[in-house]
């Protein structure tokens, strides 16, 4: 299966819609939005408006973090102009404000600014734990000091929590919805409904077009937001199911866009002694006795999957190395000589694999594998397991003092940047089915220095090494995933899904 | 039909040649009135006596135009006052209903509104079909209920049905009926929901209602007794057609068909002696003393308690071995309570239980298994003690294994010997109960506690569903096993002809309590108890209204 | 009667207490806590296991049981439902406006679909049996046999998508007026009220075709009162009264929420919102919700033993 680059990294996949592209944008009108993604946090009256409360991954609308990824998953400057780092490890890193902006009271964007709302995303970000330090400095720019060196410290930056707010206590910080993005707050109603209005005074000249964005959050509830859409209450359906694409896209007033390459799985294989995954030989056959490109076909329909390479890199990014392709045939019989080599001619049964229902398509992705590891002679049974209480089960707790170990089992994975992706294979971590050995110090290894390494080309260099390690070691196996999709009536225009769903922008749609 | 001299000008009611069917979902058809006629003149009492399933209550009705759902008048005619009632149209007949035809139902409690008050319920008559206004109504009701022979007819009024007395409601009931003083008043089982003594009193009434008004009468029940004492004519029916008809007198003084008199023969007839064997004079098998039994009190919290068992008080009796104990009495007055403390099914509250020598637990299940087979119990309704899913003769055997060791062979042979003594096939042995007629499945109970080879068996009203003539059968054979085995029983019934045939001895009860005990001969000849004189007199009027002292009509 | 409501008050308060521990220990017991299932994989993979543990001390989550089920029942003693775990925001101000907003799509409906049942009812007593009644109650029977979603589907394809004439999804605020609201939700209102006749329908039609074979309307019927006297006065009551601990129950149902209605309309309901506490792990919305549930079934239930005693006289002590 070829995908090209652009095809992953999304377009729109109808012509017409690339044609409407060259209209000129027209000013004015309102657009409701249904997200289907499920939001993270219950919000309340208090926290609706806080970047972490709002309807789910919607954060540009109102706000602007410092960095955005764009497509193609590079970074674009957004209120910051400029970054870099300020130190050789690359632990401490400069960022340069963009002057004139201001929020939507009025208030003019300082380093202070910057500092308040990172005080807040150190502390409860996932990702910003890593910073030690925040000072604004003299001539206006923002100083980060990290724990460590971290050459794609910028992806950090562009979070969709990490928005930047008016200076305020932790504690209440970002209650007010007050940002600098494109649009303001008209009203909520927590985990329900956000109304923005235009921000006149936003600091991307002439921008936004529309007047008023309504966005409805319909998580679970894809049939509803898809009846709205049909029935014209709703103009945009973010975040669809991959099956329900084909049936859109005959639809002559939908126009169904792709975000590109983003959501797949990652299939633990713990490596407790007794495990049959002990064995590197049998890691190996698995990796080459499942059939990626039958999961593709089968489950997400061609043109909608791609084929993973076991790293939680996606295809879509620059620095995602793929595995050789090898025929199918070739591949089983590679698979049974390894087989063979551990001792299993006859093959192996690998004992249950878990799955949770995390997607509607996983019961099915799951049967696909099976099938065709049977065919290289590993054998494994289904089990599913609600999704209550799935991480206890999936990861048993990680207590080996007690002996419950972590299980065969998988859980979905979003795409980011390799610093992220690629630092889910240490060793600490239970998605790596607490890989050990000298291979894996190989790769942490290489992982600091790729962290601490300036330069991109020399960095992706040190990537496609290290997923040359997992290749061959093959830690865990990540074996396919799909992209991402929305719809929209067709006089939605200016508007591009996105691989991360949070950073969509609505600064460039308009109606027709 | 009618006999040639019967002194009938004009009648009211001519009924001619009537048909009427029920209809089951199948649409298979059960013809339950068979081309009955007959006329009926003012002022008469006619009196339709029959065994359930005769007919008798669907013909009633039908002398209001009313066939129930399912079933359909299917010819014939039915002229009162010069109109047929059968092609009426439903506005012309509910016209009718009421003003000149009225009908009281067997069950007072369930035929009045349970949540309107009973003064509402009179008024209503009298409004809609009266034309009374309110405030007459309200008047005109009150002196109904007096009329009805009820005291303080105010309070009675303000009443709820529930919370009048049997006999309270049926003059209530009465009262509707009589609102609109009908030419024609159908009285369907009127008092054979009531206990003897309020029969009696509700019997009295209407006799005086027919004197006093001039209307005529139809009066249906089983009851013999009471036809005897309230018609002038009788008409017996069977299986939907008129066996017997003519005066009460005649019919019942000298009956022409077989039938009639298979009915009159299952009436008390208190001349000679009682037909029951006397006890064998043995030792004493049964002891009971000052024994008591309540239901536990209420709880706080429950809305309802249960009221279905009553309370006994001081019970003492003894039986002796092959003995037949009659226990005699009405529902509630705690027979059926005694039998359950005598099987254990229940635990008494206070006394004590003695079988042969020995103290007798309670419950059953503090019982040895030995006690248990010695005493064994025969209910009323067969098919709730029989296992639905079993063929009836391993029901039978089951005692004869479990209690006695027999094996296979030796327990079917000894089975069918019981079925042979009890008149039952040994093609049946193969049957599920529901396969079998009432009688039979009756019988098939009795062979499974013989199965034990019990010392005592306990008998709690075991022929009340059955015809006369099964009845009659049935207490035969029990009578011939029970000499045969030695078996002592303990008869529990209100019928004092089972009594009379079955019970050297006899206890009467009445509310939980023992009124008198002796033989039966000397109780049902001098009783001593006021209420013990009661009930053979409502039950042997049958039987007496052809003697000339009989005062009854 | 004040004894009746008196003993049947202290029935449902020591109900309440029992339901409340069982609804305590029973969430309590959820595996996972807020904290775990609010993180995505991503996040777990970033963050080291002492900032999880430190945020789960934070939250409360690592107190003892026993300590965690005396502070609710003393909280529910000052009428405090507690604060949600992750935003700390006070439960009840999550709650009220879902329930407001259940109670008045449940008291349209049944208001709306009493009457209709009620005929239903009546037309099975008039017509028992006959071309009519099968209609009504094979109609009924379909309705009730076809799930919510089913209808609610069927019913936006037909007239929001085919023939739009009313809204597919409801777009309305939670805190909206209800006016707002209940116009904004014209087919979540029909969908619950077929359920509803279709429910309460057989109900009742199985009372009045009950009571209208009983000993009474009989001896009515042949004392020629007229038709509608016995139908009104006399058989509905007596029809009602059976069906009327289940149709509590039924009101109760529809208040604490009709999840599936919900869903399918996108209606600010708690039956929604419960779903969205229980997969959040938000322990006391779950609480609070399932309190309010219990709180409505023990009060429909008082409401409904209040009812019969007041049409059924047997029921009351003598």
């Amino acid at each position: 299966m070829n995908i090209t680059r652009r095809g992953l990294a999304g377009l729109a996949l109808t012509p017409l819609a690339a044609a409407a592209q060259t209209a000129t944008p027209r000013r004015g009108g309102t657009i409701i939005v249904a997200q289907c993604s499920a939001n993270r946090f219950v919000a309340s009256a208090q926290t609706a408006r806080h970047p972490y409360f709002t309807v789910d991954l919607t954060t540009r609308i109102p706000y602007n973090a410092l960095v955005w990824v764009d497509r193609e998953m590079r970074l674009q400057p957004e209120l910051a102009t400029a970054w870099a780092p300020a130190s050789a490890d690359q632990s401490v890193w400069d960022i340069t404000l963009r002057p004139g902006v201001r929020f939507h009271d009025g208030t003019p964007l300082r380093a202070e600014d910057v500092v308040a709302s990172y005080e807040l995303h150190r502390q409860r970000n996932f990702a910003s734990g890593q910073i030690q330090k925040i000072e604004a400095m003299a001539d206006g720019r923002v100083r980060f000091t990290l724990d460590a060196g971290n050459s794609e410290f910028p992806y950090v930056l562009a979070e969709y929590q990490n928005m930047i707010m008016p200076a305020a206590p932790v504690e209440t910080i970002g209650n007010t919805g007050i940002g600098t993005g494109p649009f303001r707050f008209a009203s909520t109603d927590p985990n329900r409904i956000a109304v923005y209005e235009r921000n006149p005074a936003y600091w991307r000249e002439g921008f936004p077009y529309l007047d008023r964005i309504e966005l409805h959050n319909r998580e679970g509830q894809q049939e509803t937001a898809l009846a709205g859409l049909r029935s014209g209450q709703f103009d945009v359906v973010m975040t669809i199911d991959p099956r329900s694409v084909r049936g859109l896209q005959r639809d002559a007033d939908l126009v169904v866009d792709s975000g590109g390459g983003g959501h797949h799985y990652v299939i633990q294989l713990p490596k407790h002694p007794g495990s049959p995954f002990e064995d590197k030989r049998v890691r190996q056959a698995l990796a080459l006795g499942v059939d990626r490109e039958a999961i593709v076909r089968l489950v997400y329909g061609e043109g909608n999957g791609w084929v993973g390479n076991d790293s939680h890199l996606v295809a879509a990014d620059p620095n995602f190395l793929a595995l050789p392709r090898i025929p199918r045939a070739e591949a089983v019989a590679r698979a049974r000589a390894l087989l063979a080599a551990a001792g299993r001619p006859n093959g192996i049964n690998l004992g249950t694999l878990y799955w949770s229902p995390q997607s509607p398509e996983v019961g099915r992705y799951f049967q696909v594998l099976q099938e065709t590891a049977r065919e290289a002679g590993l054998t494994m049974a289904l089990e599913q397991r609600p999704a209550d209480g799935y991480v206890q089960f999936r990861t048993g707790d990680n207590d080996f003092s007690k002996g419950s170990f972590h299980r065969f089992a998988m859980t979905a994975v979003g795409p980011r940047n390799p610093g992220i992706s690629l630092f889910r294979m240490r060793d600490a971590f239970v998605e790596s089915g607490h890989w050990r050995g000298p291979q894996h110090d190989a790769y942490m290894a290489l992982y600091a220095q790729a962290m601490r390494e300036g330069d991109a080309q020399a960095r992706s260099a040190m990537f496609s090494q290290m997923q040359r390690i997992l290749h061959e070691e093959v830690p865990a196996l990540l074996p396919a995933g799909t992209m991402t999709f929305s719809v929209r009536r067709r006089h939605v225009q200016g508007f591009e899904f996105h691989p991360q769903i949070w950073s969509v922008r609505f600064d460039e749609v308009w109606r027709s | 039909m009618r006999p040639v001299g019967a002194p009938v000008v004009e009648p009211l009611l001519s009924v001619r040649g009537l048909n009427i069917s029920w209809f089951s979902q199948q649409g298979r058809r059960n013809q339950v009135v068979n081309e009955v006629s007959f006329d009926l003149a003012s002022g008469e009492t006619l009196g339709i006596a029959g065994e359930s399933g005769s007919g008798k209550s669907t013909l009633a009705r039908a002398l209001l135009g009313h066939a129930r759902g399912g079933s359909r008048i299917e010819s014939g005619s039915i002229l009162l006052g010069g109109r047929d009632l059968v092609s009426l149209a439903p506005k012309a007949l509910a016209a009718l209903r009421g003003r000149d035809v009225a009908m009281v139902p067997q069950h007072p409690l369930s035929s009045l509104t349970f949540h309107l008050r009973v003064g509402v319920q009179v008024e209503e008559v009298l409004r809609h079909r009266a034309g009374l206004s309110p405030k007459a109504a309200s008047l005109r009701s009150l002196e109904l209920l007096t009329e009805m022979g009820l005291s303080e007819p105010e309070k009675i009024a303000q009443r709820y049905p529930h919370q009048l007395s049997g006999g309270q409601r049926q003059r209530v009931v009465l009262a509707c009926a009589l609102a609109c003083d009908p030419a024609l008043l159908v009285l369907d089982e009127p008092t054979t929901a009531l206990d003897k003594t309020t029969e009696a009193q509700v019997l009295e009434l209407i006799q005086r209602l027919r004197r006093a008004r001039r209307g005529a009468m139809v009066f249906v029940t089983h009851d013999l007794n009471v036809i005897a004492e309230i018609c002038d004519r009788v008409m017996v029916m069977q299986h939907g057609k008129v066996v017997e008809e003519g005066p009460v007198q005649q019919v019942f003084g000298a009956p022409a068909q077989p039938y009639t008199r298979l009915l009159l023969g299952s009436a008390l007839r208190v001349d000679g002696a009682s037909e029951a064997q006397p006890g064998r004079h043995g030792s004493i098998l049964l002891e009971v003393a000052g024994l008591g039994f309540s239901y536990a009190r209420p709880s706080l919290l429950l809305r309802r308690a249960s009221t279905t068992t009553p309370t006994l008080t001081d019970i003492n009796f003894s039986l002796g071995r092959g003995e037949v104990l009659g226990v005699i009495g009405e529902s509630g007055s705690g027979k059926t309570t005694l039998g359950g403390l005598v099987t254990g099914f229940l635990a008494p509250e206070r006394g004590v239980l003695r079988f042969d020598g020995a103290a007798l637990a309670g419950r059953a299940a503090a019982r040895s298994i030995e006690h248990r087979r010695r005493i064994q119990m025969v209910f009323q309704d067969p098919l709730s003690s029989l296992n639905p899913r079993r063929r009836v003769g391993d029901q039978v055997a089951r005692p004869m294994r479990l209690f006695h060791g027999l094996d296979k062979r030796k327990a079917e042979a000894r089975t069918v010997q019981l079925f042979e003594e009890l008149g039952l096939n040994a093609d049946l042995l193969t049957r599920f109960p529901r396969q079998l007629s009432g009688g039979q499945q009756q019988r098939v109970a009795i062979a499974r506690a013989f199965a034990a080879e019990p010392d005592l068996l306990v008998c709690d009203e075991i022929t009340s569903a059955l015809d006369a003539s099964v009845q009659a059968q049935l207490l035969d054979q029990l009578a011939a096993m029970q000499r045969r085995a030695g078996t002592a029983l303990l008869l529990i019934t209100h019928d004092l002809t089972v009594i009379w045939r079955m019970a050297s001895r006899v206890i009467v009860m009445r509310s939980g309590r023992i009124l008198e005990q002796g033989e039966t001969n000397a109780v049902f000849r001098t009783p001593s108890n006021p209420y013990t004189a009661a009930l053979l007199d409502a039950a042997t009027r049958a039987t007496r209204v052809a003697e000339p002292a009989f005062a009854g009509v | 009667m004040i004894s009746l409501i008196l003993r049947r008050g202290a029935l449902s308060l020591a109900t309440l207490f029992l339901l409340a521990t069982f609804i305590f220990f029973a969430t309590e017991v959820l595996p996972g806590d807020a904290l775990d299932v609010s993180l995505s994989a991503d996040e777990v993979a970033m963050m080291p296991p002492e900032v999880l543990a430190r945020r789960k001390a934070e939250l409360g989550l690592d107190r003892p049981i026993l300590e965690r089920y005396l502070g609710f029942l003393g909280g529910l003693l000052k009428f405090d439902l507690g604060r949600t775990i992750i935003t700390r925001a006070p439960v009840a101000d999550i709650v009220a406006m879902p329930l407001r907003n259940s109670m008045a799509l449940a008291a349209v409906t049944l208001l709306l679909a009493l009457p209709v049942a009620l005929g239903i009812a009546m037309a099975a007593a008039q017509a028992k049996g006959r071309g009519l009644d099968n209609a009504v109650s094979g109609a009924a029977i379909i309705g009730y046999s076809i799930p919510e979603f089913v209808t609610g589907l069927l019913l936006i394809a037909v007239f929001a998508v085919w023939w739009p004439i009313f809204p597919a999804t409801i777009t309305a605020s939670t805190d909206d007026p209800l006016s707002v609201l209940l116009a904004a939700a014209p087919l979540a209102v029909i969908t619950t009220i077929i359920g509803s006749i279709a429910y309460l329908g057989r109900i009742l039609r199985v009372g009045m075709i009950e009571v209208m074979a009983s000993d009474f309307v009989e001896r009515l019927h042949l004392s020629g009162i007229p038709r509608w006297r016995i139908l009104l006065v006399h058989a509905l009551p007596a029809a009602v009264i059976p069906g009327l601990s289940a149709a509590a129950l039924y009101a109760a149902s529809l208040v604490s929420g009709i999840v599936v209605v919900e869903m399918v309309f996108a209606y600010p309901g708690i039956g929604a919102e419960l779903v969205r506490a229980v997969t959040r792990r938000e322990v006391h919305v779950v609480q609070a919700i399932a309190l309010a549930a219990a709180i409505c079934v023990v009060s429909f239930n008082l409401l409904a033993d209040l009812g019969i005693s007041t049409l059924d006289p047997r029921t009351r002590s003598a």
